[in-house]
């Protein structure tokens, strides 16, 4: 087995007997039914006391080969609105840019929390979408309806 | 500000002050003393006050002692001979201690004292432990070349006394904890370990000395240390795997497994013993995994075991428990091996666990890990299943019989308490049940690999026998089961006619008879189940209908509202073609549920998506033109309303209960007092205008619908003429009186943007003029947001049969886009607009540079300009959108010669200028995020212009350049590298690495 396989393997084992209340990740499967470890599904709830509680957001995971040297991609389905959110749904957030913050110690929990963070703590300094961007700098209210409709478009229960 | 104390010159002040430490003093004073103290340590007579300390009674006294000389130790290096003799003087202080009536924190830390010691003078104190117990058996620090390696230590550890065998284990635990710590890759350390490894057989016989009494009764506080001790050990060895020390570990393993039994060492066994299972299962022997499974069978296994299946969840259980699933992680193998007996005895006792009393999570506490490890079973059989296809199990016997066994404890464990009992638990044990239930989802599709098809019989026919029997807690929970498979079935429909038999039942009759019949929570779980399995649908229309009416019934239930219109817009999605004869039900149903007062206005967005999804495959014209009106014509009433609202006085006031108030407002926002009438329009305009953006979706034709027929090119007709000219007057309407609100101007834009790509003629599919129109028409806010949309529109003309509209519209365009910008007092007063700006010229630049470049000469000064300042720029988006308008224009081409001319002209002008701003910011002024943006027009200048090396230099060579950390040659080199990479992709790293040359490399990490 790869490294990326074996460390992913790991990461299923580490998830599943301690993940972070209210979020859940799990690799896809493939056709035949068999698992794809290196693509996981998963869901990064709002956290409380933010606009963004109430929210479950889905999040696709996509491993390369060379996991764990290099960082998966996160990817959010649909794409959402938010300013480190590029339109494709692919998040922009230095722990998941090999040449910023990614280190191979980095687990799909702290990747996880990481986004959750994100999602109300968004980095001004690197906008990845210009909609969310220019709401959340110029006309905060505005931003924050746009964030409860997300959040009652996806909600966690 | 703090003042330090007086430094105390004799040793009752130094007492007094260790006694204050320890006493409840302000946080500030004790930081005092502490700091004064830590001097007195560090100073040159620190060993002799160590001395003094430790030779005074007072356990505080002695600790701070045995802690200075720890301080010491760490801070000083000493001769051997130096050395040899703290040594000799720790062991005497231990050794006196253990007489005088000193307490445990004074004994432990001098054993941390002489583990201190030996990691600094390992070589002075080869053979540590067996020096440390002739010591402590002779109550004198004995000469160390005393001792041999001969003399048979068991005997002496057998007649050390209680105190002086716990002083010896706790050295022994606190040498394996730190100096697995130390860093060995040090020099000064390197031997360490392999001298901490030449004493393993001596700490193993002390360690044994407690576990295995060779006569007596066994103590059980020295075999309590020597467990803690174990551990210690377990961990050493772990990090450092050695086999002699893991050899003696192993024999260690009966007498640990004994200490089980004995009630007062069963905590520390049970952790160490599910711990080492957990994190290192190469350790144990098939003898070892023997005498578990004879444990297991045991009496004293099986009383524990009932405890916890009848509900005793005390720490004690379930420690029992995870130890149980420890050594069932470890005989997973076993465990597959239907002729193993004793290993399938095993995993009928793992699947036991699962029925334990108690809801999961809330109370239960072993259901979640008990799960995992059937999970991670479940995968090895799969696992198993694909490796040897020719090795069938078969499903009647152990292990799958067990596997379908779990199957039907776990269903039966996640059906949901009475309410009562639920809103009793806390939002943690709620959640927990939640997902406990997630997990047992996971479990059952792991299964399915495995089982196919009969999973899914199984849980239908537990929904049919819940519904004859009204059961609705076991119907929720076998539609939730049966709902997490429907991500396994996706492909074929081998299981349809098992589904048949749920959605051609009762139940969907049952549903629509509402809370009387069905819990809430019952009801959602099966609307769940609908939207879950929506492809059955398509290929049975016959049970579309019911499906819909359910739906469409649990709409105005505020509870069910968002569920229900989500199945419904996914069936009406990807069902279009089979309801389109039902198009009339659906309008009167839309228009029925309109009059709730509890509509909930995104569940009414959804449900007029989904309706004009069907209106979006009905066969002919006039029948979509129809239908269309007809949705129009009810979302006109909010229209009228809104605008009645808007044309009385501006604060008067409109009572909460008139019937218009419940449609601008959902419940949870409902004003409870008289609301104004302006903000009653407003609200209304909101709500028609986003009904309108979800007709225009949901009208889009669906990207994976086969099109046969080529887009058609006929004029649209004399009634979608009219249905344009109503959409667009509504617009404008809402437009000149609500344009204020960001929210109308961007869900006009939406609406507008809604007909952009489709290709053939539609309602949202407004002629070019009509949009041209309303864009450069007066908005009264957020203008960068049409900007923006007049750019997609602009594209959009590039395509279909709008293209003989391209060049006039951006002839319109483009202007209002230029006065625009010229409106602003400097690109920074709005990023937003300045960005969408240059954005809108350069998909003009890179289509129709003739249109660009044919205004006029001020006007595309002052573009440049503009762009330019752009790139000089901090904001980030107009930055890079700045850069991108320049790679296009550099690269830009036209087949008109006098155009070529003009742009020719206009880059040997701005060539220098643009040279300039780029170096300026690779050269460190750009975020380092900004890189990869900036490279663009640096590449496409290099490929595309001769003068292009000559100008980079001259903009690095410039005085103003922004770093004084690269030299002129280093400059040479960047271009020089540039240029022989002509534009290619490696351009990015040797720009990243210039930036961050220029920056210093302290930078490294700062975007």
């Amino acid at each position: 087995m790869s490294l990326c396989t074996l460390r992913l393997g790991e990461e299923r084992k580490h998830w599943r007997k301690d993940h972070p209340f209210g979020f859940w990740a799990r690799p896809v499967k493939n056709a035949q039914g068999v698992l794809d470890l290196k693509t996981w599904e998963c869901g990064i709830p709002g956290k409380e006391k933010t606009i963004w509680e109430g929210g479950l957001f889905k999040m696709t995971m996509i491993f390369p080969d060379e996991y764990p040297t290099k960082p998966p991609k996160c990817k959010f389905t649909p794409p959402l609105f938010h300013p480190n959110v590029y339109p494709s749904g692919t998040v922009c957030l230095s722990i998941l840019n090999e040449d910023d913050g990614w280190r191979p110690a980095i687990t799909i929990k702290q990747i996880a929390l990481g986004v959750q963070d994100l999602l109300d703590n968004p980095n001004p300094e690197s906008p990845a979408q210009a909609e969310a961007y220019n709401l959340f700098k110029r006309d905060r209210t505005e931003y924050e309806k746009r964030v409860r409709r997300e959040v009652r478009s996806n909600p966690a229960t | 500000m703090e003042t330090s104390l007086p430094i105390p010159t004799t040793l009752p002040e130094v007492e007094h002050l260790i006694n204050e430490l320890y006493k409840p003093n302000a946080p500030e004073t004790i930081s005092q003393i502490q700091e004064t103290l830590q001097r007195l340590q560090k100073s040159p007579q620190g060993w002799q006050l160590a001395q003094s300390l430790l030779a005074r009674p007072g356990d505080n006294i002695k600790f701070f002692g045995a802690l200075t000389i720890i301080v010491k130790l760490n801070t000083e290096s000493l001769s051997d001979d130096d050395a040899l003799s703290v040594l000799q003087n720790l062991i005497t202080w231990l050794v006196h201690s253990l007489s005088d009536g000193s307490g445990p924190i004074v004994i432990r830390k001098l054993c941390s004292a002489l583990v201190t010691y030996y990691i600094h003078y390992s070589q002075t104190w080869a053979k540590c432990i067996r020096h440390l117990i002739h010591s402590l058996d002779r109550n004198t620090a004995v000469p160390i070349e005393e001792i041999g390696d001969s003399a048979p230590l068991e005997q002496i550890i057998s007649q050390l006394d209680t105190q002086k065998f716990l002083a010896a284990i706790w050295f022994a635990a606190t040498l394996a904890e730190e100096t697995e710590k130390v860093d060995t890759k040090s020099p000064r350390y390197i031997r360490l370990h392999e001298r901490v490894l030449d004493n393993a057989n001596d700490v193993a016989a002390l360690m044994a000395g407690a576990l295995v009494p060779t006569s007596g009764t066994p103590n059980i506080p020295s075999q309590r240390e020597a467990l803690i001790c174990l551990q210690a050990w377990f961990l050493y060895a772990q990090r450092t795997p050695k086999q002699p020390l893991t050899q003696l570990l192993r024999a260690l393993v009966q007498p640990m497994i004994s200490c089980l039994l004995v009630e007062e060492l069963y905590e520390i066994a049970v952790e160490l013993l599910t711990d080492t299972l957990g994190n290192w299962q190469s350790f144990f022997t098939r003898d070892h995994m023997d005498s578990f499974y004879a444990l297991f069978e045991s009496d004293w296994a099986q009383q524990r075991y009932q405890g916890l299946v009848g509900g005793d969840f005390d720490f004690d259980a379930v420690q029992f428990g995870l130890f149980m699933l420890a050594f069932g992680d470890a005989q997973m193998i076993e465990m597959m091996d239907p002729t193993d007996t004793r290993a399938q005895a095993l995993l009928a006792g793992l699947a036991g666990l699962l029925t334990s009393q108690g809801y999961p999570a809330a109370e239960d506490k072993i259901f979640v890990p008990a799960l995992e490890l059937w999970s991670a079973f479940v995968e090895n059989l799969v696992d198993m299943h694909y490796s040897e296809s020719t090795n069938h199990l078969p499903w009647d016997k152990s292990p799958l019989s067990q596997v379908m066994q779990v199957v039907s404890y776990s269903w039966q464990k996640i059906q949901y308490p009475s309410p009562d009992v639920y809103n009793s638990w806390d939002s943690t044990e709620k959640a927990g049940f939640g997902d406990a239930r997630k997990d047992v989802a996971d479990f059952l599709q792991a299964v399915y690999t495995i089982s196919g098809p009969p999973l899914i019989s199984l849980f239908v026919d537990l929904i049919l026998r819940a519904l004859a029997n009204n059961s609705w807690a076991e119907l929720e929970a076998a539609c939730f089961c049966l709902g997490a498979l429907s991500d396994c079935v996706s492909e074929g429909n081998s299981y349809d006619d098992a589904l048949t038999k749920v959605f051609g039942s009762s139940l969907f009759d049952l549903l629509r008879q509402g809370q009387s019949q069905v819990p809430v929570r019952a009801r959602q779980t099966c609307l769940y189940l609908i939207e879950r399995y929506s492809e059955y649908f398509v290929r049975h229309a016959e049970y579309l209908p019911a499906a819909l009416n359910l739906l469409f019934s649990a709409v105005a239930d505020r509870h069910l509202a968002l569920p229900s219109s989500k199945s419904i817009l996914t069936l009406c999605s990807s069902c279009r073609k089979l309801l389109t004869s039902e198009i009339d039900a659906f309008l009167e149903q839309y228009n029925a549920l309109r009059n709730s007062r509890e509509l909930d206005s995104l569940a009414e967005e959804r449900v007029v998506g989904a309706i004009a999804a069907i209106i979006q495959s009905l066969p002919s014209e006039e029948h979509k033109l129809n239908a269309v009106q007809r949705l129009l014509t009810m979302v006109g009433i909010d229209v009228s309303a809104c605008l009645q609202f808007k044309s009385v006085e501006e604060n008067t006031l409109v009572d909460q209960n008139e019937p218009m108030v419940s449609r601008a407002f959902d419940i949870s926002q409902r004003p409870n007092s008289p609301v104004r009438a302006h903000e009653l329009a407003m609200q209304l305009a909101i709500r028609a205008l986003r009904c309108l953006c979800s007709i225009a979706k949901g009208l889009q034709a669906p990207v994976d619908l086969d099109s046969d027929d080529e887009s058609s090119q006929v004029d649209p007709s004399r009634d979608l003429e009219r249905i344009h000219t109503d959409i667009i007057g509504i617009l404008v309407q809402f437009k000149d009186l609500f344009s204020s609100s960001a929210e109308v101007v961007d869900t006009i834009c939406t609406i507008l943007r809604a007909g952009f790509s489709e290709t053939d003629p539609g309602p949202f599919v407004f002629p070019p003029h009509m949009v041209t129109e309303i864009i450069t028409s007066n908005w009264q806010s957020r203008v960068a947001t049409v900007v923006n949309t007049a750019s997609t529109f602009a594209s959009s003309l590039n395509a279909g049969r709008h293209k003989k509209n391209a060049v006039p519209t951006l002839r319109i365009l483009l202007p209002w886009v230029f006065n625009l910008l010229h409106q602003l007092p400097g690109p920074e007063v709005d990023p937003e607009l300045s960005q969408y700006g240059i954005e809108f010229a350069q998909r003009v630049l890179s289509r129709h540079p003739e249109v660009l470049m044919s205004q006029g000469p001020d006007v595309l000064e002052f573009l440049f300009h503009f762009a330019m300042r752009l790139l000089n720029g901090n904001e980030p988006l107009p930055k890079a959108a700045a850069a991108e308008f320049w790679a296009v224009f550099i690269s830009a081409k036209s087949d008109d010669p006098n155009v070529q001319a003009t742009l020719n002209d206009a880059m040997s002008h701005f060539g220098p200028q643009l040279s300039h701003s780029l170096m300026q910011n690779i050269g460190g002024r750009a975020p380092r995020s900004d890189l990869d943006k900036l490279s663009e027009p640096l590449k496409k200048l290099i490929v595309q212009h001769v003068h292009a090396s000559k100008w980079l230099e001259a903009a690095l060579n410039d005085e103003s350049f922004p770093s004084k950390k690269v030299l002129p040659n280093d400059k040479a080199l960047f271009v020089k590298k540039l240029v022989s990479l002509r534009g290619a992709k490696a351009t990015n790293q040797v720009v990243r690495d210039f930036w961050l040359a220029c920056r210093g490399s302290n930078f490294a990490y700062v975007s």
